[in-house]
This record gives structure tokens, sequence and C-alpha cells, in this order.
């Protein structure tokens, strides 16, 4: 049986990611975090997903709760680091899409207090700190 | 579960209300419905987000296209936003050059200058 506080996502799907950021929500309600840090575990839940099988045609994404509000997000797709500027855009396919991913890594970077990033063993590493 | 209600369709405008999250899902699920109440219609619009407590880039990104459409069509959007974290990310994600938030229908009707 899997742990209660990893989610292994295999689709870009609403359905599934819905379902593992409303459990997120619950372990945070249940461990007493604000309503701030829930409604902040679930943009940057939703974007970093996303962002890994829409734009890194990531295969799978795990998602973990770590202790002391960090949330960290494995990703197989292409090497991509957050935190290290705006992102490279040339293989997208307009310019909607060009704005969705931007969009989508402004409010990751608005909601979480802390970004730390590195590449290993083919893999993206991503780990955030929820507000309190 | 993410819904989507015509609540008024007079000659003057069209005021449409969403309920439940705009997350990926939420827009899988509404998407389609309230692109065309509103882009059937071809009247200005309040989209009334009293009852989404949750919005991510792909739901901005829905009413960003509505808005674009609609002006295309010479018409305007007017996006009613009383939840405060959802009114927070359209503020901060800077939208009223694209369509106007405010807090009520009235509101959103002044915007478009619908009397």
């Amino acid at each position: 049986m899997s742990d209660p506080w990893v989610w292994r996502l295999e689709s870009a799907d609403g359905a599934p990611l819905r379902r593992a950021s409303d459990a997120l929500d619950a372990l945070l309600a249940e461990r007493g975090l604000s309503d701030a840090s829930r409604f902040a575990a679930r943009m940057i839940s939703e974007e970093v997903v996303l962002n890994a099988f829409e734009h890194g045609k990531a295969r799978t994404v795990v998602m973990e709760l770590n202790p002391e509000r960090r949330l960290s997000f494995v990703d197989d797709g292409s090497p991509f680091d957050p935190t290290a500027g705006p992102p490279s855009l040339s293989d997208a396919r307009d310019a909607d899409e060009v704005r969705l991913r931007i969009r989508g890594l402004q409010l990751v970077h608005r909601f979480a207090l802390n970004l730390e990033y590195r590449r290993q063993d083919d893999r993206n590493h991503l780990t955030v700190v929820l507000p309190e | 579960m993410t819904q989507v209600a015509l609540l008024e369709a007079s000659e003057a405008y069209t005021h449409v209300a969403v309920q439940g999250r705009l997350d990926a899902a939420g827009v899988e699920a509404v998407d389609f419905t309230l692109t065309s109440q509103i882009e059937a219609r071809g009247k200005p619009t309040v989209i009334d987000l009293s009852g989404v407590d949750f919005i991510a880039s792909l739901g901005i990104a829905m009413l960003v296209r509505i808005a674009r459409d609609m002006r295309e069509n010479g018409l305007r959007i007017a996006v009613v936003a009383a939840n405060q974290p959802v009114r927070g990310v359209l503020e901060m994600m800077k939208m009223e050059p694209l369509f106007p938030v405010v807090g009520t229908r009235d509101e959103a009707l002044r915007a478009l200058g619908v009397p």
C-alpha cells in the first residue's frame, strides 16, 4: 500500500490531479495549516504537475508532502529549472501556449515561499516551501 | 463538481455563473458550455465567479480566450470575483486590460456600460 502523502500521476488529465490535490488538501488541513497555505498548495501542485506533463512531456510525476510544509515533485520530463528565470519556449505550439506556461510559472513563484531545483538521474526534482 | 448556470439572458446582456473550482478538471467540465452560452448569445456578458473558490492558469486562459473572442466581435465581458483568493489571483495576473474584475453584478454591468 502506498504512503498517503505520496501521489504518483501518469497523465495531465484533470480528474486524477484533482483527486491528488483534494487528498493533499485534507492532509494539510489535518496538520493544521492555514487556508492560505492550502490554497497555495493546490495552486503549486496544479501548475507544477501540468507544466511537467504538458511542456516537459513527462510520463510520470511523483508529488510528496514532506515535514515542515515542504512539497516535492519528481518528474521524468525534459530538463526544466523553474528557478532559473524564463523558460525556453522554442518548442511552444503558439503564443497562447507561451502565455499559459509563463502564467503558470508566475503563480508558482507567487505562492511558494522558496523553490529548490536539481536535475538528478534524468529527472527534475523540485521542492517548494508552502507559506504558513 | 464544476458547473455553469445561465442566470439571465436579456436583450442587453448575458449573465452566467460558474460554481466550483477552475482547475484543470473544472475547465475540462465547463469550457465548452460556458463558451457556447456566451458566444451564441452575442451580448455583453457578466461571468460570475462568486461560487468559484479556486482558479489556476488554465481557468485564467479560458477567460482570456473568451474575452478575446468577444472583443473580435466588438463585445466585452466583466468578471465578478467575490471570493478574495480568486480575486487576488486575477489581480496578480493583471487581467484588467482584458476584462474588469469586480465584486458585484451591478459593478460588472456598470463596467460594461449596460444601463
